[in-house]
C-alpha cells in the first residue's frame, strides 16, 4: 500500500502541469528566544507548546535550542496559547494572535518569579513588527472587518491597505504601480486569478473568510506577481460548534438621491424632478461549522445569497423605463480539515459562485435589445501537510477551478414585453435571427441584443513544497517548491443573424434605421443606412502550461539580522486555437532581503529588499493573438444604393506572433524597497516604507499594417496592401511603468477595545505603459489607448499614468464597549490623470491625444487651440473622500445570545465628487459624467454562536 | 520614536528621484500635429470640421493654353479685398517669416546612418528638413504669404529643428538674424526679400491627387514644435511701386496673373443629360495665363468671367477667345477680384 502511495505521488509529480504562479502562505509562525530573566542567558531545552482552537490535531511542541531559540511553524491563523515549561519548574503561558505569513515575535525572559505570576495572567499579544520579513502590506482579519462598514467583499476591503487603489472601480485594484491585471488572488493557497483576464475570477462568501493578507511588495520567492497578492484564508471548523447567520437589507429608500448637475461643483438640486433610480440589494448568509470527529475531523459550511437590482430612470433617447438590472448570486463553500495524527493534516475545500444577471446594459434601451449574463463556477482544493519533524515538513496542494461566462440577448430567457406598443412589432418578440440595429444618430439599440457567447476557463494547479530548518553559519528556515498550473479556455461567439447594423443619417429613433427587405435589398432610398458588420459564429480554444521552481531561505547569521535570499525560475508556454505558440517565456527572479533588528528586542526593524518577479504564464496575450471570426464591414454606397464591402478584420491574418522571450524581455517587475517599522506602544506598530518599482516589457499588441498620415488621423495605406489591421503580439521594451512611493502606516490594537489601521501614501506612477491589449484603458475607445496602435500618437504616451494617485489616506478604526460597536473607515484619494482626447475620423472616435497622457493641451480664452506646448497643463479628476461608519449593538449582555443589530452608513457625508469627467473634445468637455455613490445605509441582523 | 519616524520620512521624501515624466519634453521635442481648431474654414478643406477634421483639398481644373493643370484656391482676406490695392503686401500684417532650409537645392541636413524611409514608422522623412513656420492661420485675416528666411545646413540632423526659437539658437545652421545683442532683445531671422505662397492647411485634411504613398502634394513643416501641413504655391513675383501722387503709400505689391471662367457651361445632370448652368471659378473650365515654372506665373489670380459663345464647349485657351468672348471678359462687371491660385510643382 505504501509502495502504491509512492508510485501515485511520483506519477503526480511527473504528470503535473508545469506552470509558474504564486502560492499563498496560509500559516503563520511564533518564534523567539527564551532567556533567563536576570542574566539574559539563553535557556536551552525548554519545551514550548502551542495550542489553539485553530490547530487541529491537538497541541504541538518544540524544544528551544542551545541559543534559547525556538520557532513554531505552520500554524493556521488564530489565537494561540503558548506554554513554556521546563522539567521541575512551573510553566509560563502567553497568548498571542497569529496571522498568516507573519512571525509573531515572542521573546520570553523567564524566571521562577515570572513563572509564578504569569501562570494565571494571560494577556493577548499581537506583535506586528514582522521582524524577519521584508514583505509589505498587512493582514485584514474577519474580526476587524466585522466592526466597520464594508462592501462585504474581499476585493473591497483590500482597498484599506496602503498602496492599493481601484481607480476603475471594478474590484480589481492597482497595487503600487501595477495595473489591474497584474495581481494574484488566492484562496487557501489556490491561485484563483482568472487565466484569461488576469483578474479575480471568483467571489467568496464574505463570512467564510477568516483573514485576508494583502501583500504589496517585498515578496519572498514563493510569490510571483507583478502587482500585489491578495491571499485569503477561509474559516475551518474547530472542536466547538459555531453558527454565524446574518441578513442585510439595502432598500432603495435607504439611499439619498443623486441629483446633481454636470458641473464640477454643482451642489444638490433640492427640487429636481429626476426620478431616483431604484438601487437596492438584500443579502442572506448562513455559516456553521464544528467537529465531525473531535481533534481529528472538522468541517465548515458557508452559504450566501445576494439579490441586487438597479436601473436607470427613463430618459433620452427613447424615454422608456426599461426593466431593472437584477442579479442573483449564490455563494457556497465547504471546507473539511482532517488530522489523522499529529504528523499529517489534510484539507479539502470546494466553492461555487453561480450568478445570474438580467437586463445588464441599462442604457435606456428596449427590452428586446437587452442582454443577460450568467457566470461562475466551482473550485476545489486538496492539501496535504506532513510534519515529519521540527525541522522538516512538506506540503502538497492540488487545485481545480472552472469558471465561465455565458451571455446573449435577453430575449432568449424571457418574454419581451412591449413598451406601450410604442414601437414596431419587431421589438415585441424575440427572433434569434434578427440582427441588432444601433442608431448612431441617437445611440438607441433595436430588434435584438448583442452577441451571444460562452467563455469557459479551466485551471489545474499542483504545488508541492518542502520546508526545512537547521543551522549552518546561523539558523536557516528554507523552503523549496514547485508551482505548476495548467490553464485551458474555450470561447464561442455569434451575432444574431450574423450581423449588426450601425445606422446613421436617418434621424433618431426606429424611423431612422436602415431598412432592408427579405432579399437584403435596401428600402426607403437607403435612409439611415451606413455600416453593417458580418460575422459567422466562431469557436476558439487555447491552453497554457508552466512551472515555477522557487527557493527561499530565511537565514539568521546573527540574532539581529535576517537575510532573505531567494530565487525563482519560471517558464510558461501558451498556444492558441491553431496550435501556434503565442508565448514561450522564461523568467529568472532573484530576491534578496535584509531585516535588521536595530534595537535587539524585535521592536525596531529596518528592511531592505530587491526582487524581480516574472509573468510567464497568461492566456491574455493568447486570447488576443488568436484566429478570430472574419469580421466583414460593409458600407452603404449612396451612388450604387447598395452595401459594399469596405474592409475586413480578424481571420487568420490579423495577427503576428513573437513568442520567444528571454529573461530580459519577459514581463517583469524590478522592485527596491526600504522600510522601517517600530513598535511604538503595546501591540502598535508604525512604519515608513519607500518603494521603487519598474514594471517592464508589459505585453501589448503592435499594429503593423496601417500606414497613417503624418497627423495620425487618416490611414493612407497598408503595408501588405490589404485594408486590415494586423497586430504583432509581443513584450516591447518601451512598454513600462515606474512607481515611486512612500507609505506611512500605523497599525494598533492597544487594548481589546480599540482596533486601528491608518496609512498615508505619497506616490508617483508614470511611464508609457498605459495599456495592455486595450483591456485596461480608461477610455471609451478600447484599444486606442495604446502607444502601439498609431505610431503618430506614440509621442504622447509618456506621462502620469491613469492610475497615478498622488495622495492616499486610509483609516480604519473601531471601538467596542459593552456590546456597543462603533467603527469607521475613511478613504481619501487625490484625483487621477485624464487626457483630453480628440476625434480621429479613421477610428470614428475620440482616440487621439494632442498632449502627453495626463494633460490638456489648453485653449485660448475664446476656446481656440493654443498650439503652445509650454501651456500644456495636468488634467485630473477631483479628489475623492469617502467615510463609511458602523453602529452595532451585541445583545449578549441582555439575552446571553450574540445577536447583533447593525447599521452601516456609506458615504456618511454624502459627498459628491465627480468620479467621471468628460475628457473628449466636445462641448461637454470637463463636465461631470459620474459622481460618488450618494449616502446610503443598510440594516443588518447577525447571530453568532 | 514617532518624531524619529517623521524625520526619516522627510529624509526619504527628499531623496526621492525626480518624478516628473514631462521633463522629456524639454529641448526640441515633438508636440504632435498642430491643432487646426482655429483655422479659417478655407484652410480646413471642403467639408472640414475644426474639431473633427475630414476636409478635402481637391485642385481645381484649369487650362493654360490648352494644357490641363490644377490649382488650389484660397480667398483673399477681408482686409485685402477691402483695400484700395488688394495686392499690396501692406494689407498682410505682418507677413510672417518662414525658415526654408537650403532653398533651391537638395537637403543638406544629416540623415540617420543607413536611413531608409519607412512611411509606417516615420511621421516625416528623416532625410529632409521641413520648413519652420512662425504663424498659424487664424481668424484674424490669414493670408497664405510668407517671407522666406534662408537657412543653410551646417551639420544639423534632419527634422531635429522644429521651432523658430530653437533654430535661432542653433550653431549647426547658418541663418541670417538680427537682435539678441542684449538679453531682452528678441532675435529674428532676416528675410531674403522673397515671398512664398505657402498655405498652411489642416494637417488632417485629405489633399488630392494622391501619390503612390496615399498622400497628396502637401508639404510638411514645423510650427513651435508642432507638425504642420502646407500647400506650396511657389514664389510670388512682386513689384516695387514708388510712392507718388495717386498711388497709395506702399512700396511693394504682389504680381498676379489672370484667370477667366465661363459664366455658363455645360453640366451633366442626374438623368445623364447635358444642361447649361451658371459658372464659377473651379468648375473645370478656368483659363489661366501661366503654369508653375513659367515666366509670369503667380499664385495670385485676378479673376474675370466671360460669356462663352458655345457654353457646351467653352474654349481651353485664352488664345481661342473669339471677339465676343474677349469683349465680355473686358467688361467692367467681369472683374471678380483676386484669389490665391496655388499651383503645386509637378
Amino acid at each position: 500500500m505504501r509502495r502504491l502511495g509512492r508510485l501515485l505521488l511520483l506519477a503526480l509529480l511527473v504528470a503535473a502541469p508545469r506552470l509558474a504562479r504564486a502560492v499563498g502562505e496560509q500559516n503563520g509562525r511564533i518564534g523567539g528566544t527564551i532567556t533567563e530573566a536576570q542574566t539574559g542567558a539563553p535557556v536551552p531545552g525548554a519545551t514550548v507548546t502551542v495550542s489553539g482552537s485553530s490547530l487541529i490535531g491537538g497541541p504541538r511542541s518544540v524544544t528551544s535550542g542551545d541559543d534559547g531559540r525556538y520557532e513554531l511553524v505552520e500554524l493556521p491563523p488564530g489565537r494561540y496559547d503558548v506554554q513554556v515549561s521546563y522539567e521541575g519548574v512551573k510553566p509560563t503561558r502567553r497568548r498571542v494572535v497569529v496571522r498568516q505569513g507573519e512571525l509573531v515575535p515572542l521573546d520570553i525572559a523567564w524566571s521562577p518569579e515570572l513563572a509564578q505570576e504569569e501562570v494565571t495572567v494571560v494577556v493577548e499579544e499581537r506583535h506586528l513588527t514582522k521582524p524577519d520579513s521584508t514583505q509589505s502590506g498587512t493582514v485584514l482579519s474577519a474580526d476587524s472587518e466585522s466592526k466597520v462598514a464594508t462592501g462585504r467583499s474581499y476585493q473591497d476591503i483590500a482597498l484599506q491597505v496602503a498602496g492599493v487603489v481601484d481607480v476603475n472601480g471594478g474590484g480589481n485594484p492597482q497595487v503600487k504601480g501595477g495595473n489591474y491585471t497584474m495581481n494574484h488572488w488566492m484562496v487557501d493557497g489556490l491561485d484563483i486569478t482568472d487565466p484569461v483576464t488576469n483578474t479575480f475570477s471568483s467571489n467568496i462568501n464574505f463570512d467564510s473568510i477568516a483573514s485576508e493578507e494583502v501583500l504589496t511588495g517585498g515578496m519572498e520567492a514563493q510569490y510571483n506577481s507583478l502587482g500585489g497578492v491578495v491571499n485569503l484564508i477561509t474559516n475551518a471548523g474547530s472542536d466547538e460548534w459555531h453558527v454565524d447567520s446574518s441578513f442585510y437589507l439595502n432598500n432603495a429608500r435607504f439611499s439619498a438621491a443623486g441629483q446633481y448637475g454636470n458641473q464640477l461643483y454643482n451642489g444638490i438640486k433640492d427640487f429636481s424632478q429626476i426620478v431616483r433610480a431604484p438601487t437596492q440589494s438584500y443579502n442572506l448568509n448562513l455559516n456553521f461549522g464544528g467537529p465531525i470527529l473531535k481533534h481529528r475531523l472538522w468541517f465548515n459550511f458557508s452559504f450566501e445569497y445576494g439579490y441586487r437590482e438597479s436601473s436607470q430612470p427613463a430618459g433620452p433617447p427613447l424615454n422608456i423605463q426599461e426593466p431593472p438590472l437584477t442579479s442573483h448570486r449564490f455563494l457556497m463553500r465547504l471546507k473539511l480539515t482532517w488530522a489523522p495524527n499529529d504528523k499529517h493534516r489534510v484539507t479539502f475545500s470546494i466553492s461555487a459562485d453561480p450568478a445570474i444577471f438580467n437586463f445588464v446594459d441599462q442604457d435606456g434601451r428596449l427590452p428586446v435589445a437587452e442582454d443577460y449574463q450568467t457566470q461562475g463556477g466551482p473550485f476545489a482544493i486538496l492539501q496535504w501537510d506532513y510534519f515529519k519533524s521540527q525541522n522538516l515538513n512538506t506540503n502538497i496542494q492540488l487545485g481545480f477551478q472552472y469558471n465561465g461566462i455565458i451571455f446573449g440577448p435577453q430575449g432568449q430567457l424571457t418574454d419581451i414585453p412591449s413598451i406601450h406598443h410604442m414601437f414596431s412589432d419587431a421589438n415585441n418578440h424575440y427572433d434569434p435571427n434578427r440582427p441588432q440595429h444601433i442608431n448612431l444618430d441617437d445611440g438607441s439599440a433595436w430588434y435584438n441584443g448583442g452577441a451571444s457567447g460562452a467563455d469557459r476557463r479551466y485551471t489545474v494547479q499542483f504545488d508541492p513544497s518542502v520546508a526545512f530548518r537547521g543551522h549552518l553559519w546561523g539558523y536557516h528556515d528554507a523552503k523549496i517548491g514547485i508551482q505548476s498550473r495548467l490553464v485551458y479556455n474555450t470561447s464561442h461567439i455569434s451575432l444574431p443573424g450574423n450581423r449588426v447594423f450601425s445606422d446613421s443619417g436617418g434621424g433618431p429613433g426606429e424611423t431612422g434605421l436602415c431598412s432592408l427587405d427579405a432579399m437584403n435589398m435596401v428600402r426607403n432610398g437607403g435612409r439611415g443606412c451606413d455600416t453593417y458588420d458580418e460575422q459567422a459564429p466562431f469557436d476558439n480554444h487555447r491552453w497554457g502550461i508552466g512551472v515555477g521552481l522557487y527557493l527561499q531561505d530565511r537565514w539568521k547569521p546573527f540574532k539581529r539580522l535576517t537575510v532573505l535570499p531567494g530565487i525563482r525560475i519560471d517558464f510558461g508556454h501558451t498556444e492558441n486555437t491553431l496550435g501556434q505558440t503565442v508565448s514561450n517565456l522564461l523568467g529568472i527572479g532573484p530576491r534578496l532581503g535584509f531585516a535588521l533588528d536595530i534595537t535587539g528586542d524585535q521592536k525596531t526593524i529596518f528592511t531592505a529588499f530587491y526582487g524581480r518577479a516574472n509573468e510567464t504564464l497568461s492566456l491574455l496575450p493568447t486570447v488576443n493573438a488568436d484566429v478570430t471570426a472574419v469580421d466583414r464591414t460593409f458600407k452603404y454606397n449612396t451612388a450604387s444604393q447598395q452595401f459594399e464591402l469596405d474592409h475586413q478584420s480578424g481571420g487568420a491574418t490579423g495577427y503576428r506572433l513573437d513568442p520567444n522571450h528571454g529573461p530580459d524581455t519577459v514581463p517583469h517587475t524590478d522592485e527596491v524597497l526600504l522600510g522601517l517599522r517600530r513598535e511604538i506602544f503595546h501591540d502598535s506598530v508604525a512604519g515608513i516604507e519607500y518603494t521603487y518599482k519598474r514594471i517592464s516589457n508589459i505585453w501589448d499588441a503592435i499594429e503593423i499594417n496601417q500606414i497613417w498620415d503624418p497627423s495620425g488621423t487618416r490611414v493612407v495605406g497598408y503595408v501588405n496592401g490589404t485594408p486590415q489591421q494586423v497586430f504583432r503580439y509581443t513584450t516591447p521594451d518601451n512598454n513600462y511603468r515606474i512607481y515611486q512611493g512612500i507609505d506611512f502606516s500605523v497599525e494598533s490594537r492597544p487594548t481589546p477595545n480599540w482596533d486601528v489601521y491608518a496609512a498615508y501614501t505619497l506616490s508617483w506612477l508614470y511611464g508609457p505603459g498605459a495599456e495592455e491589449f486595450g483591456q485596461i484603458g480608461r477610455t471609451s475607445a478600447a484599444g486606442s489607448n495604446s502607444q502601439f496602435y498609431n505610431p503618430r500618437q506614440a509621442v504622447f504616451y509618456d506621462g502620469f499614468l491613469p492610475e497615478d494617485t498622488r495622495h492616499q489616506l486610509k483609516i480604519r478604526g473601531s471601538y467596542t464597549w459593552k456590546g456597543l460597536i462603533l467603527g469607521a473607515t475613511l478613504q481619501y484619494y487625490s484625483g487621477t490623470p485624464l487626457t483630453k482626447r480628440f476625434y480621429n475620423k479613421n477610428d470614428a472616435g475620440y482616440t487621439n491625444k494632442r498632449s502627453p497622457q495626463g494633460t490638456d493641451p489648453g485653449v485660448t480664452d475664446d476656446g481656440k487651440p493654443l498650439n503652445d506646448a509650454t501651456q500644456v497643463a495636468e488634467l485630473r479628476t477631483p479628489d475623492v473622500l469617502v467615510i463609511d461608519a458602523k453602529v452595532a449593538y451585541d445583545f449578549h449582555a441582555l439575552i446571553k445570545q450574540h445577536i447583533v443589530l447593525l447599521f452601516d452608513f456609506f458615504n456618511l457625508l454624502n459627498l459628491n465628487s465627480g468620479t467621471g469627467i468628460v475628457d473628449i473634445n466636445t462641448p461637454q468637455y470637463g463636465q461631470v459624467s459620474a459622481r460618488q455613490t450618494p449616502f446610503r445605509f443598510q440594516i443588518g441582523l447577525r447571530y453568532t454562536y | 520614536m514617532s518624531l524619529r519616524l517623521g524625520l526619516a520620512g522627510v529624509l526619504a521624501s527628499a531623496l526621492l528621484p525626480a518624478c516628473n515624466p514631462y521633463q522629456n519634453r524639454d529641448g526640441e521635442y515633438l508636440a504632435g500635429a498642430v491643432d487646426p481648431g482655429g483655422f479659417p474654414e478655407a484652410y480646413l478643406g471642403a467639408g472640414g470640421d475644426p474639431k473633427r477634421g475630414g476636409g478635402k483639398f481637391r485642385p481645381a481644373i484649369a487650362f493654360v493654353h490648352g494644357e490641363k493643370i490644377g490649382y488650389f484656391a484660397f480667398p483673399f482676406t477681408d482686409a485685402q479685398n477691402g483695400a484700395s490695392d488688394p495686392l499690396s503686401l501692406d494689407n498682410i500684417t505682418p507677413v510672417a517669416n518662414v525658415y526654408v532650409f537650403d532653398p533651391g537645392g537638395p537637403a543638406k541636413c544629416v540623415a540617420p546612418k543607413n536611413y531608409l524611409y519607412d512611411q509606417r514608422r516615420d511621421m516625416v522623412r528623416f532625410d529632409e528638413q521641413g520648413a519652420v513656420f512662425t504663424r498659424l492661420p487664424d481668424a484674424d485675416g490669414y493670408a497664405p504669404i510668407v517671407a522666406e528666411v534662408p537657412v543653410m545646413s551646417a551639420g544639423e540632423h534632419c527634422q531635429d529643428i522644429k521651432s523658430e526659437e530653437t533654430l535661432l539658437q542653433r550653431a549647426d545652421v547658418d541663418v541670417p538674424k538680427e537682435g539678441g545683442s542684449t538679453a531682452n532683445e528678441v532675435i529674428n531671422g532676416i528675410p531674403d526679400g522673397k515671398y512664398l505662397a505657402w498655405a498652411l492647411i489642416d494637417p488632417r485634411a485629405d489633399v488630392l491627387p494622391h501619390g503612390p504613398n496615399g498622400l497628396g502634394p502637401e508639404g510638411w513643416g514645423w510650427y513651435n514644435h508642432y507638425l504642420t501641413a502646407y500647400i506650396d504655391g511657389g514664389y510670388i513675383p512682386t513689384t516695387v511701386v514708388p510712392q507718388s501722387g495717386t498711388v497709395e503709400a506702399h512700396d511693394e505689391i504682389v504680381d498676379s496673373q489672370t484667370l477667366y471662367y465661363p459664366a455658363q457651361h455645360k453640366k451633366t445632370n442626374d438623368q445623364s443629360n447635358n444642361v447649361i448652368v451658371s459658372g464659377k471659378p473651379g468648375d473645370g473650365y478656368d483659363l489661366v495665363d501661366h503654369k508653375r515654372g513659367q515666366d509670369g506665373y503667380s499664385p495670385i489670380c485676378h479673376v474675370f468671367s466671360y460669356t462663352p459663345t458655345d457654353p457646351m464647349n467653352p474654349p481651353q485657351s485664352i488664345d481661342a477667345f473669339d471677339d465676343a468672348e474677349a469683349a465680355s471678359a473686358a467688361a467692367p462687371d467681369a472683374d471678380h477680384g483676386y484669389i490665391y491660385c496655388l499651383q503645386v510643382a509637378q
